[in-house]
């Protein structure tokens, strides 16, 4: 049956109801939302379904094609595995903000147009931000308004960037944009900002481990999914997004290692996921497209594992850090064998669902000539195999004894995982019948062929050979309770203390520094109160002889003026 | 959470650890001596894009010095961004 | 009898308010009648303006001959697309603030003024709404007397000790602003003899002496700024809005400087016409630069208010700037998105000061401070504060989205780049203001007010939240506001090539 339900329309639906239901019902409508929203999904025309005018522009709210189908598809699932995780819990915030989260995300993916697709985008910020805030630790309650700003900050660009390309083109559908304009640029940046470009990335590391156990499971969903999905569509073939793919594989294995959150390590591990991605679309053929977007659709269904097994540990157990867990695999037996199926495919060990996608981006990087690239690349491959494929499940669930023997977490989270567990193998074993359908861009591509298979496992094997023996010989880094400090340390720590405590902190060489950018933002604000504040010039109460003479002298300037 | 003393794992005996590692060290070898067949095409036949892939053991080398550079490079790094736990804390955080 | 007033409809628009006045005290011994009866009249004015507006649309300009004394002898009321806008703006107001006023009044005013005030707010409507239907300068003049006169009344009867003081000093200033028009109106009767406002376009032009007419028009843009609250005019609008009972500032705020605008519109583009205002004299760049001013100064000294009310009479500053900067471009885009602006800042601050008219009903206070955590006790209030708020922001598909579209259209249009880029840093700039307000009332621990505050009662949610939906619904369906006020930008703008 052919339907014309805007996609995101069940999940709104499925958030007002959420609001007013309670107990099993809800959970029952909860579930039902992605169930009947992807049953929607499969009996959708294609083409631009919704047409709506607004100042002068036809908006196409709801455009199908192959693209947005693909992760349509893939946010009904991810939905659905997040909701099935989270439907135990009690807090009818979360719930209702996850509805619309998705919602949104769908919106942005759907969206034909430039505004749809901006009016989506400001919905994911601010049903995101309550995810973190949902938590509600005061440490969350500030890093959600550090994460709301920044997102803010992309939106405006978002809009600045739309603003004028659209003033530049006179088009407004959400097509190939590239980076020709100005436009393009701002739009590029506000799509870099959602998916982690370097420098731009801390908001995710400092956010999504400040969320609640089940609301980062949705947060590693949607947000940087959109953000692909958009740049695949808008700035497929962009060269420079080769290289900030490349360095965003690369940087944050670094951190990744040191850190000593597990969810921390996660974002980490996200930003360099996001980097094959974007070094995907940024290569632009459309086997490197194809494993863009097919990473991504694997990226939410291992990322979410992950993400859900270490919210299973701190559900638990009130903890995530490496130096506070570990042998939980005594009492959580199911939650460990599902985290390692997850680690396993972030691995792209073969017959996971990473080796079926990451390989597309690869052998691309190999096909267009970019040995450099494509070296880096296979560093931070290997490199997500240490902290993702062995950090997270041997901190967690092995190495040195916690003494902590939690229980197995409730039913419907295992059953979340287990679900996502299962498509990781599905797909990592049949992609051909699975997932490469499903694919937009015409690409024949087969990972398993006999030389594919040798030097990945060479790689990955050798790779874990070095992980055990630096651990086995005392040369691998020991968990420290302690934090790394990141780009967002400039806003958190320069920017604020700037004055007194920066001293102790910096060396003397960064005191000029802090007197040169430091003291005149203060001076700034102390000025703008001086004269704006309560009592300043500009805002106190005047006697009404001022007025009068405020009033004499503009009299006077316009008679001067037109005298002249 | 359950204190009482749990039955014995396999994992808990060192000797079980240590001759897991010794298995693992030897499916490696096995895994890259592979590469030798294949440089006779005997097992299977390699498709190789350039010269340095085509080197035997060259995947294998390439993910161990990978991983011990990494390690090495995040050690250094730690010198550089590692603080205290507290070091953004604000009075009334919780743990 | 119907057919028979469908002709007088021009005279009706004046005439309703301004009989309903004293009646109102006439009927001060039952104050619910008092208020039904300026329902009553306020509804039927809109109808009125509903009705005026069609006409225009689909047959032109009306030209209504009052007493029957044929222009330019005679007083005319002259309505075109422009000012059966502003007059529905106005009307429409009113309708939305009167449900609004019957338990926001008996609140906030003693019960022996109630009908004073019911009658002052009557003769203001009857004032703003002369102003802009007449076609006669003079009578611009009698109207602004009207309202301003009522006004001063109106404020003053707030329960603050300061608004004696404020409406003091509005009187003042008004009394001088009026004074100015007159004096500029005094001047071009001078060069011209005449002051019907056809008669005067049509004979400005063989007008000789120069040094006269410039002079009379600097009084009338310095006398009509002074109204509208024109960046340095605006001294006298934070106190008067601030301290003022909670209707009159939804009223006045939402209404008498959108009038003024008009004023200042009419006079520059009708009467003076654009050729002389924007070519042989600069009043384009001085609006702009006075427009940036406003916008920079009003937003900067509204994040660092303490009371809400002030916070958002200097944001009202502000986005009289943005208005300022459309008239400045001086292009029918520019026109455009100022009249645009009229109409939605109408809608904006309307919804904005009553959320808090909501809010000082249960707190008796607009201090931030009184209201930490007010927005989780009051949500319905607060989240229409909300709402409003991002429209003021113009964050989109809200009404102020839409007239901010068009003003960074106009910018760009002409290539004043600048311009575009701080139209939207004055955006950031209100984001500040408002979250600021959404971090204490709704993140705060409540205070000892709010801890005893209750959801405002529905006689003010009602029409709080029309004019809330009313800010959505135009955010999203722009034909009928975004037509008309094209329509009358190419009326205003017809002299200008």
């Amino acid at each position: 049956m052919p339907t014309e339900l805007p996609p995101f329309l069940p999940f709104l639906i499925g958030a007002l109801l959420t609001a007013v239901t309670r107990g099993r019902l809800r959970s029952a409508v909860m579930l039902a939302t992605p169930v009947v929203g992807g049953i929607c999904l499969l009996g959708i025309d294609s083409g631009a379904l919704h047409q709506v005018q607004l100042l002068g522009y036809t908006l196409t709210p709801v455009r199908v094609d192959e693209l947005s189908m693909l992760f349509g598809y893939l946010f009904h699932l991810g939905a659905f595995i997040a909701i099935l995780y989270a439907v135990h819990i009690k807090d009818t915030l979360q719930h209702v903000v996850a509805m619309i989260y998705a919602a949104s995300a769908l919106g942005a993916v759907f969206a034909g147009d430039l505004i749809s697709f901006f009016l989506s985008w400001e919905l994911l910020t601010v049903s995101s931000v309550f995810l973190v805030w949902a938590r509600r630790t005061p440490q969350a309650i500030r890093a959600g308004f550090r994460y709301l700003i920044l997102q803010i900050g992309s939106g405006v660009t978002l809009l600045a960037g739309i603003l004028i390309h659209v003033h530049a083109t006179g088009d407004i559908s959400m097509g190939h944009i590239g980076l020709d304009t100005p436009g393009g640029w701002l739009i590029m940046l506000a799509l870099g900002l959602k998916c982690g470009f370097p420098m731009l990335h801390m908001w995710l590391t400092d956010a999504y481990p400040e969320s609640t156990p089940t609301g980062a499971v949705f947060l590693c969903m949607f947000t940087t999914k959109c953000a692909i999905y958009a740049l695949t569509r808008s700035f497929a073939g962009a060269d420079p997004l080769i290289y900030i793919g490349t360095a965003m594989t690369f940087f944050p294995i670094f951190f990744a290692v040191i850190e000593n959150d597990l969810r921390r390590v996660l974002a980490y591990s996200m930003i360099n996921q996001l980097g094959f991605m974007v070094c995907g679309i940024g290569l632009g053929t459309a086997l490197a497209l194809n494993g863009a977007v097919s990473h991504a659709f694997n990226d939410v269904l291992f990322k979410g594992l992950l993400f859900m097994a270490m919210g299973a540990v701190l559900t638990m157990t009130g903890r995530t850090r490496a130096s506070d867990l570990g042998g939980l695999y005594k009492s959580m037996p199911q939650t460990a064998t599902l985290c390692i199926i997850g680690a396993a495919s972030i691995s792209a060990i073969p017959l996971f669902c990473g080796f079926v996608s990451k390989s597309m981006i690869m052998q691309s990087a190999l096909n267009e000539g970019h040995m450099v690239v494509w070296f880096f690349l296979l560093f931070a491959s290997v490199g997500v195999l240490e902290h993702a494929g062995i950090k997270i499940p041997f901190f967690a669930f092995f190495a040195h004894d916690s003494g902590l023997r939690p229980p197995e977490p409730p039913t419907n989270m295992r059953l979340a995982m287990l679900i996502a567990a299962v498509l990781c193998v599905v797909i990592g074993t049949a992609p051909a019948t699975t997932l490469y359908p499903l694919l937009p861009f015409a690409a024949e591509y087969h990972p398993y062929d006999a030389t594919h298979v040798i030097t990945q496992l060479q790689l990955l094997m050798f790779g874990g050979l070095a992980v055990f023996w630096m651990m086995r010989t005392g040369r691998y880094p020991t968990e420290e309770r302690a934090i790394n400090i990141d780009v967002d340390w400039l806003y958190r720590r320069i920017l604020p203390s700037g004055i007194s405590s920066a001293e102790n902190v910096l060396e003397p060489a960064w005191s000029s520094l802090k007197r040169g950018a430091a003291r005149p933002l203060n001076g700034l604000i102390a000025l703008l109160f001086r004269y704006h504040g309560p009592q300043g010039t500009l805002a106190r109460t005047w006697p009404i002889g001022s007025m009068v003479i405020w009033v004499t002298v503009l009299l006077a300037v316009f008679v001067v003026v037109y005298y002249l | 959470m359950n204190q009482t003393p749990d039955k014995k794992r396999y994992l808990d005996d060192p000797e079980n650890v240590t001759r897991l590692w010794r298995r693992f060290v030897l499916a490696c070898a096995l895994v890259a001596a592979i590469d030798l067949l294949g440089l006779l095409e005997v097992v299977y036949h390699r498709h190789i894009a350039f010269f340095a892939e085509g080197l035997p053991g060259f995947y294998a080398a390439w993910g161990f010095i990978a991983i011990a550079a990494l390690i090495f490079l995040a050690k250094q790094l730690r010198r550089l961004v590692m603080r205290p736990e507290d070091y953004y804390r604000e009075p009334g955080d919780a743990d | 009898m119907l057919s028979v007033l469908a002709n007088d409809l021009p005279a009706l628009q004046v005439v309703v308010p301004l009989v309903s006045a004293p009646l109102c005290l006439i009927l001060a011994r039952w104050p619910r009648i008092v208020w039904l009866l300026c329902l009553a009249a306020s509804w039927t004015s809109l109808a009125i303006a509903i009705e005026l507006l069609d006409q225009v649309l689909s047959g032109g300009t009306i030209s209504y001959a009052m007493g029957g004394w044929a222009a330019p002898w005679g007083i005319e009321y002259r309505i075109d697309a422009v000012n059966a806008y502003v007059i529905l703006i106005v009307t429409g107001i009113a309708s939305v603030v009167m449900p609004y006023a019957n338990q926001s009044v008996a609140k906030e005013i003693p019960a022996d003024r109630v009908p004073l005030f019911y009658a002052l707010l009557m003769l203001c409507l009857t004032g703003l709404l002369g102003m802009t239907i007449t076609g006669d300068a003079f009578n611009v003049f009698v109207f602004l007397e009207i309202s301003s006169l009522s006004m001063y009344g109106l404020i003053s009867m707030g329960r603050d000790r300061r608004a004696l003081t404020s409406a003091f000093q509005y009187l003042v200033m008004g009394t001088i602003g009026g004074t100015f028009i007159l004096v500029g109106i005094g001047f071009l009767y001078v060069v011209t003899g005449t002051l019907n406002m056809a008669d005067l376009a049509m004979r400005l032009p063989e007008v000789t002496q120069l040094r006269t007419l410039h002079t009379g028009f600097a009084f009338l843009v310095v006398g009509i700024g002074l109204k509208l609250a024109m960046f340095p005019l605006h001294l006298w609008l934070p106190n008067a809005y601030a301290y003022a009972p909670s209707t009159a500032t939804a009223f006045i705020a939402a209404t008498a400087t959108k009038v003024a605008v008009y004023a200042l519109l009419r006079f520059v583009f009708t009467v003076i016409g654009p050729v002389i205002a924007y070519q042989d004299l600069p009043f384009g760049e001085i609006a702009k630069v006075l427009a940036v001013l406003g916008l920079v100064t009003g937003s900067f000294v509204a994040i660092f208010q303490e009371n809400v009310k002030r916070m958002l009479a200097y944001s009202s500053v502000a986005q009289i700037g943005y208005i300022l900067l459309g008239i400045g471009l001086a292009t029918v885009m520019g026109l455009t998105a100022s009249m645009l602006h009229l109409f939605n800042h109408a809608l904006i601050k309307g919804a904005l000061f009553m959320a808090v008219g909501c809010l000082f009903y249960r707190t008796r206070s607009v201090r931030l401070d009184d209201l930490r955590g007010i927005g989780r006790k009051m949500p319905w209030s607060f989240g229409a504060f909300v709402i409003a708020g991002l429209s003021l922001i113009g964050v989109p598909l809200t009404a102020g989205f839409v007239s901010k579209w068009y003003l960074v259209q106009a910018s760009l249009e002409v290539g004043q780049w600048p311009l575009a880029v701080l139209v939207l840093g004055g955006s950031l700039l209100a984001i500040i203001y408002i979250w600021r307000v959404v971090e204490i009332a709704w993140f705060g621990s409540p205070s000892t007010r709010a801890a005893e505050a209750t959801e405002a009662p529905l006689g003010l949610l009602i029409p709080t939240w029309i004019l809330v939906l009313a800010n959505l619904y135009f955010g999203t369906h722009t034909g009928l506001t975004v037509g008309v006020a094209n329509l009358a930008a190419r009326t205003l703008a017809e002299g200008l090539r």
